[in-house]
């Protein structure tokens, strides 16, 4: 496929030739050109059903139920926002719901990185048994009673603890952030830092962490979202409606999820507890759009131009 | 590290050792304290899948049944039915569903405009905030026979509209289709942030020696990656049991029940009728437990093949 | 640049740190004399709407009864899982709200539930309001006793609604036959009832997935099966010659399950019906997309009409169909019940009187209205118990909504009528009475009881069921053949359910059912 045919050999650090200029091949460019249709397709798949969501949380739900395959709306109505809103619970769910994000996310970033660091050390001994256990929580656990017996006996029932500590290291993330450590940071980084005198802690937080920025941007993202989204710490532990979380209230006030609960629920929530199909658009909005803000920031981090600009022409 | 020349006193050595390397299990602590106290205490509740559950006398005080809860499961008439349904869907979903994100993410690390990059970039990973029974909403409407746009184009092209979901022919294609429509996107994120760790000097060096883009991704890229796709691999094939409760419950109906029944919809169904406390606890013992096996089996030939492996 | 990062860690730490002075204190326990309220814990599934804190109903219920309640409200998308732990970890409140069924069964055998039986006649307005064949609910022993309380609920009527614009378009009258709904089905659909050439169909039928007993079965679909004597929910239903069977052996299955068939493959009624998990009939109805669905008669107008914005005089209610005009249609009248309350068997036995005394009041007249509708003054003008209508404004409706909900409230029906009936205008109420009445005065009412032992086919054999609920299916939507259909009833269902089956036969013959023009 490609005209220009090169030993692999670029493993090894070759000597910098600057002033080479860089030519792209026909391959290059029709490589290039595929992958920007080719991801470009795939978001345009992704983004459809996001903008009907979208729009149709602006419709009223007559319009919705007198075409609903229209995609924009004749005229824009907050009907559905204004009815949110205007719930008590909204806002107090909002408001837990951002300090266990804040909160949970810097603790669980915190330690992920901390304990990623020593794990990554292959001549660590005792790392493997570390690991092991590690890993085999995530087969097998002791179930929904023996831990909430175990939130009641930490005292941490009913308070935001219970929503922020469970679930704080997962053994995915450790295991990722395991892994980034290992491909980011050589020896040879740390040999010559404990050369000049650095102990371990010392290495992790000035030699490692910065070298670690987009594994901490990923990590970022991922228990952000964990804590945004986690209503079922909320449903076992808490008994306050006060410390419910938004997506606990959400899903009470507006989602008519009778395919997702028990016929005893469905026998609950049947008293005219069924929403219009624009409010639940709304509440997906309402998800959406605080993480859809935040993301730009983490993103710069895993998502760089490409590191052609090194090479002057 | 250091020869020994001299014998030494075992316990001194591993005190040294420990010294040495005092600040890395401190900050070890942490972590070990957390798994003990979060994952390790509560885990007598396993012993639930032997028991007999009665809620006055809790986990501990009922009675022993042996392996009655097991032989219950695997006595069960559709048991195997089930189980063959569940590593169908999941094996497919490991050979289809898996590679989509690294080659998503490689195309998107390969486009040369960055602002175009980052919205695409952003944009696929949009649906995975949908929930799925939402996503089963958009479904059922996307896939009507009758007024549904898919059926709407097949009709107008003077086909015959086809019942999707309907029908068990179709379930385990919009199962696919639509994991990765909600999953590959936000997969993507890992992938990048490995592929943005991999070392610059490399990518240089391999433009200086002049390789196209495509023998960049081959030597540098996907190398780099590796280690991280290896790790996602392992963990895929540790979960071959389980295919999701919730993606499956919203596209399953009586239609295509002969082949979307899987463990998780199995079990619930049985748990909410059965009232079995125990056998929830029962089927997830057996299918960690086959998960583990697989996984730990998985490392091993990785190792044997000259990867790192989970641990 | 690693200082920074490491001194914004733990600044974010710290931060975390502070979160612990969030804890929530629990309601101390106080040592009450004899004048001091009694306290009761109870859990119940109150609407998210509701706020607990200074709840002026609970405040009326504390001055009048002398309790206190310290209530906790589970959310209601995970009630069961919930409940179900806190009698697991033995947090068990003194009152209990949950449904009748194999966990509560488990309770009542284990000794944690209180048996009210004897203790019922104590308290004059459970008993007046709650009846016998209500109370077998919560007999889930052989032993007979009675294990608690359950909510009362009214009869439901189920007929079905229909689009009276289309009929009108076409020159169509309503079908009370089942060979007229199918005219009137194939002309919904292919002669363009809107006018508009929009894709159209006769009806659809309700489709519930999610409970084992059900597939294609569910009340909203009894409009079409008792015109073969079959309910679409109630098996104790009893089949033309009286006698009891088990719905797939019923003599009219095989006919219904063929005409469904017939439907399914004309392409008259909506065939997505089999995928359907909820309510989406009504939705689709709403659309203009099918012109008739199930619907019943006491609420149709508040639930559909009201609920998705439709024009009141575009549609009619009818009642069931029958096969042929010499037939009377018939409305399946099961006594209703929605959940129970149960009172903790080991807590003292103050706090147990008071747990009954709480429900007897709730089962009064005056309980009744304050649960159902709030203070009056401040949550409604007036409300009439005889015709079950209110005077509120719409602020005092919103308010309303803060303070109480059907699902607090434990009676949801007072003398066997719902607390509201017909709708809320003048103009509701009198189309509502002019079709209600009809429909009442043209049908059948039969009146069965529990049938407490159908829950443990379920149980015992739920393979089979889901198999059936397969083929049912897969039936009429052509995959199979009926004779397979039938073989598998013949050889594999009956023969295994056949000791349930004559429990059943021998239940409906010490309590036959009542049919009442």
């Amino acid at each position: 496929m490609s005209d220009i045919s090169i030993p692999p050999a670029m493993h090894k650090n070759t000597p910098r030739k600057p002033r080479t200029r860089i030519l792209r091949s026909k391959g290059d460019y029709a490589l290039e050109g595929f992958c920007v249709i080719f991801v470009g397709i795939f978001a345009v798949c992704c983004l459809i059903p996001f903008l009907y969501v979208f729009f149709v949380s602006f419709m009223s739900y007559n319009e919705y139920l007198a075409n609903p395959l229209r995609i924009f709306p004749r005229e824009f109505v907050l009907q559905a926002y204004r009815q949110i809103w205007g719930y008590d619970l909204f806002r107090s769910g909002y408001r837990v719901t951002l300090i266990i994000t804040v909160g949970g996310t810097a603790l669980s970033v915190f330690l992920l990185t901390i304990s990623a660091y020593p794990l990554s050390k292959p001549h660590l001994k005792g790392r493997k048994f570390v690991m092991g256990m590690i890993l085999f929580t995530m087969f097998f656990n002791g179930g929904m009673i023996p831990n909430f017996i175990l939130i009641r006996n930490l005292g941490i029932h009913n308070t935001l603890w219970a929503l922020i500590l469970p679930g704080c290291i997962s053994a995915f993330h450790l295991i990722l952030m395991k892994n980034f450590v290992r491909i980011t940071v050589s020896e040879s980084l740390e040999e010559a830092a404990k050369i000049d005198g650095a102990n371990d802690l010392r290495i992790l937080f000035s030699v490692v962490v910065p070298l670690l920025k987009p594994a901490i941007a990923t990590m970022i993202v991922f228990n952000a979202v964990h804590y945004w989204n986690n209503y079922f710490s909320a449903m076992l532990y808490v008994s306050s409606r006060r410390l419910w979380p938004l997506m606990l209230v959400l899903r009470e006030l507006v989602v008519e999820d009778t395919s997702m609960v028990s016929p005893v629920s469905q026998m609950l929530t049947a008293e005219s507890r069924s929403h219009p199909f624009t409010l639940r658009m709304a509440a997906i909005v309402i998800t959406i759009l605080p993480i859809l803000a935040i993301y730009p920031f983490m993103q710069r981090y895993f998502v760089k131009g490409i590191s052609l600009g090194s090479v002057k022409e | 590290m250091d020869s020994v020349t001299e014998k030494k006193d075992a316990r001194n050595r591993s005190f040294v050792y420990f010294w040495t390397n005092r600040y890395l299990y401190l900050l070890l602590v942490p972590c070990v304290v957390y798994f003990i106290v979060f994952n390790y205490v509560p885990m007598y509740g396993l012993v639930i899948a032997f028991k007999d559950f009665r809620f006055s006398r809790g986990i501990m005080g009922s009675p022993w049944v042996g392996l009655d809860n097991f032989r219950h499961l695997f006595g069960l008439a559709d048991f195997y039915r089930v189980f063959g349904n569940s590593l169908m869907l999941s094996f497919l979903r490991l050979v289809i569903c898996f590679p989509i994100p690294i080659i998503l993410s490689l195309a998107i690390n390969e486009i040369p405009f960055l602002k175009y990059k980052r919205a695409a970039q952003t944009m696929v990973y949009l649906p995975y905030f949908i929930s799925w029974v939402v996503i089963g909403g958009i479904l059922v409407n996307l896939l009507s026979p009758s007024w549904g746009i898919i059926n709407l184009v097949i009709r107008n092209f003077g086909g015959e509209p086809i019942f999707f979901l309907g029908s068990s022919s179709y379930f385990r294609g919009i199962a696919l289709v639509s994991h990765v429509w909600k999953n590959a996107g936000w997969e993507t994120i890992i992938y990048l942030a490995a592929i943005t760790s991999i070392n610059q000097e490399l990518y240089e060096a391999a433009t200086i020696d002049g390789a196209s883009r495509l023998q960049r991704i081959r030597y540098v890229t996907l190398p780099g990656i590796k280690p991280t796709i290896i790790i996602l691999l392992l963990l895929a094939i540790g979960h071959l049991m389980n295919n999701g409760f919730e993606q499956i419950f919203v596209i399953q109906n009586n239609s295509n029940l002969q082949v979307s029944e899987v463990f998780e919809t199995y079990t619930y169904r049985l748990g909410l009728v059965n009232g079995r406390f125990s056998f929830a606890a029962t089927v997830g013992m057996f299918s960690s437990s086959v998960g583990f096996i697989l996984l730990l089996t998985a490392n091993k030939i990785a190792k044997l093949l000259g990867e790192e492996g989970i641990f | 640049m690693g200082k920074r990062i490491l001194s914004m860690f733990i600044t974010v730490a710290m931060m975390a740190m502070l979160f612990a002075a969030c804890q929530a204190d629990t309601p101390a326990a106080g040592a009450g004399d004899s004048s001091a309220p009694v306290e009761l814990t109870a859990v119940f599934s109150i609407n998210p709407e509701v706020v607990i804190e200074n709840n002026p109903i609970f405040a009326i219920i504390e001055e009048k009864l002398n309790i206190k309640l310290i209530v906790e409200a589970p959310p209601q998308s995970g009630y069961g899982e919930r409940v179900r732990m806190m009698v697991a970890t033995g947090d068990m409140p003194d009152l209990l709200h949950y449904g009748a069924d194999i966990f509560a069964t488990q309770w009542a055998e284990e000794g944690l539930l209180l048996d009210v039986t004897e203790l019922i006649a104590n308290y004059p307005n459970l008993s007046a309001n709650v009846t016998m064949e209500q109370f077998g609910d919560c007999i889930f022993l052989p032993d007979g006793r009675i294990y608690g309380v359950p909510r009362p609920n009214s009869y439901d009527k189920w007929g079905f609604l229909i689009n009276k614009k289309w009929l009108d378009n076409l020159g169509l009258e309503p079908p009370r036959t089942i060979d007229e709904f199918i005219e009137v089905c194939r002309a919904f659909t292919f002669d363009d009832p809107t006018g508009t050439g929009a894709v159209t169909f006769g009806a659809s039928l309700h489709g519930n997935q999610t409970s084992l007993d059900s597939g294609i079965w569910h009340l909203q679909n009894d409009f079409l099966s008792m015109a073969f004597n079959i309910s679409s929910w109630h098996h104790g239903m009893p089949d033309v010659d009286g006698s009891a069977q088990l719905r797939p052996l019923k003599s009219g299955y095989a006919d219904y399950m063929q005409l469904v068939r017939a439907l399914y493959e004309e392409g008259i009624i909506d065939r997505e019906f089999v995928t359907h998990s909820a309510n989406e009939n009504q939705e689709k109805f709403a659309m203009q997309r099918v012109g008739i669905i199930g619907a019943s008669e006491g609420n149709y107008i508040p639930n559909i009409i009201e609920r998705f914005g439709l024009e009141l005089d575009d549609y009619i209610f009818m009642p069931p169909l029958v096969r042929s005009l010499e037939d009377r249609p018939q409305y399946a009248m099961p006594p209703s019940c929605w959940m129970a309350y149960y009172v903790n068997a080991n807590t003292t036995p103050e706090r147990q009187d008071a747990a009954l005394r709480l429900l007897d009041f709730a089962n009064s007249e005056e309980g009744f209205v304050l649960l159902q509708m709030g203070i009056q003054g401040v949550h409604y003008n007036s409300y009439d118990i005889v015709n079950r209508t209110v005077d509120r404004a719409p602020e005092q409706l919103a308010a309303r909504e803060r303070a109480t909900s059907n699902n607090f409230a434990m009676a949801n029906a007072f003398e066997g009528r719902p607390p509201l009936q017909g709708g809320a205008t003048p103009e509701q109420i009198a189309k509502w009475q002019v079709e209600a009445g009809f429909a009442d005065s043209v049908t059948t009412k039969v009146y069965f009881g529990f049938t407490k032992m159908l829950d443990r086919i379920g149980v015992e054999f739920p393979d089979e069921v889901m198999t059936l609920n397969s083929l049912e299916v897969r039936y009429i939507t052509g995959e199979v053949q009926l004779p397979a259909l039938l073989d598998y009833i013949s050889n594999t269902y009956a023969p295994r359910t056949a000791a349930i089956a004559q429990e059943l036969a021998d239940f409906m013959a010490a309590n036959p059912a009542r049919f009442v023009d």
